[in-house]
């Protein structure tokens, strides 16, 4: 099984798939001159720790937690024109995508299959890359530790816990991601909550 | 030390980057919807001794000086901050902020211009300044929560704007660094040209 924590400690490994960076195309020329790679990277910056987070969450192994958080921005940055701000926020349009990316993963590792082998461009880390990944797995103990207790929710009220209440999205944002309607994020979030705190309140009893 | 963001951010300039300008609407979209909260993983930020930086010449001629600072979870997403002898302090503690800040500068009349600095900017633009030695338009002071980048932009040389580069570091830190440069300012800055 290969949903939330249950995939801890259980991934696949994709040593032997993993792709070198590939040449500059004769057509990009080293040079974006829009500010449109800009614009980008100031949503990449402010995104790319809570997604490698998510990830480190569940992986143990930098290598996976680095292919996993690079697929997002590579499939974000292959479905932008699927991005309409209009129908909800750039985080929460990013977020369905890292819940795509893990169902992938998860899927292939269901079949036995190398996790990411589809996936382009994945590159092998550098040792001080694994050590600046691995130390973002380590800070995510407690988190992981928290999530392992929460067997009493549904997976959709674990979801939208994790959403809010640790990685920091707006109810909205995340109701986006789920894709459900604000009122149902917040019915999830109220009844999980809920229940979270009466289940902290027994274990302190204990 | 490699930080796994900035080789990720470098790969997918490298092999995407014609993506990236094939959607200008989105990636505009996506830069100006970020929202302002501060992700929960990025809170707690410790406070770093503020430092200044020499520019020096790859790409970008010799900045004319740089405040690097580090700022508190408690401190806004921005500020800018007039001062009675003319000079601004400029905070900034999460980069989804640049655009908003630059709204703030651009409404306060104040001619600086605030950019993404990273390693695989490849923007050309000419820092004067070549010299490398100090500018009076900028200086870092403080080491304290309320640590700011203080620019003069009575200093800043006729014809020529302030550019303000940002970057985050593995550990959530803010680094500012200024320049200044003939308009029109680039889209981002190099941080190798501080390195050299």
């Amino acid at each position: 099984m290969c949903n939330d924590l249950a995939g801890f400690g259980q991934v696949v490994s994709v040593s032997g798939v993993r792709h070198s960076v590939g040449s500059i195309p004769s057509s990009f020329g080293g040079w974006v001159e829009s500010g449109a790679a800009a614009e980008f990277e100031v949503f990449y910056r402010a995104n790319v720790g809570v997604v490698s987070a998510f990830f480190a969450r569940r992986c143990s192994e930098p290598q996976l937690v680095a292919d996993l958080t690079s697929e997002v921005f590579l499939q974000a940055l292959a479905s932008l024109d699927s991005y309409d701000p209009d129908r909800g926020s750039a985080r929460g349009w990013l977020f369905g995508i890292v819940r795509r990316v893990w169902a992938q993963h998860c899927e292939r590792a269901a079949r036995g299959r190398e996790a990411i082998t589809a996936l382009a461009a994945h590159r092998l880390l550098g040792d001080d890359e694994i050590e600046n990944v691995a130390a973002r797995i380590d800070a995510q103990r407690a988190a992981r530790e928290l999530l392992a207790g929460w067997e009493g929710l549904s997976d959709l009220e674990r979801a939208a816990v994790e959403l809010v209440d640790l990685t920091g999205l707006e109810p909205r944002e995340a109701a986006s991601a789920l894709g459900i309607s604000a009122g149902a994020l917040r019915v999830r979030l109220f009844r999980a909550r809920k229940r979270l705190g009466k289940q902290r309140r027994t274990d302190e009893q204990l | 030390m490699s930080n796994f963001e900035d080789q990720l951010w470098s790969q997918l300039v490298r092999e995407r980057g014609e993506q990236m300008r094939a959607a200008p609407r989105a990636t505009a979209a996506l830069a100006s919807s970020v929202t302002a909260t501060t992700p929960a993983t990025r809170r707690g930020r410790r406070l770093r001794r503020p430092a200044l930086l020499t520019g020096s010449a790859l790409g970008i001629a010799g900045l004319a000086s740089a405040g690097v600072l580090a700022l508190t979870s408690a401190s806004p997403a921005f500020a800018v901050t007039k001062n009675s002898d003319g000079t601004v302090d400029v905070t900034l503690s999460d980069l989804s902020d640049l655009p908003a800040l630059n709204q703030q500068l651009a409404k306060d009349g104040i001619p600086v211009t605030a950019v993404p600095l990273s390693t695989s900017c490849s923007a050309t633009a000419a820092i004067n300044n070549p010299s490398g030695e100090s500018s009076p338009s900028i200086s870092a002071s403080g080491q304290k929560a309320t640590d700011v980048v203080r620019i003069d932009p009575s200093q800043i040389p006729s014809g020529e704007v302030g550019v303000l580069g940002a970057s985050q570091t593995a550990s959530g830190q803010i680094e500012l660094m200024f320049g200044e440069t003939t308009p029109p300012a680039p889209s981002c800055l190099n941080s190798a040209a501080f390195t050299g």
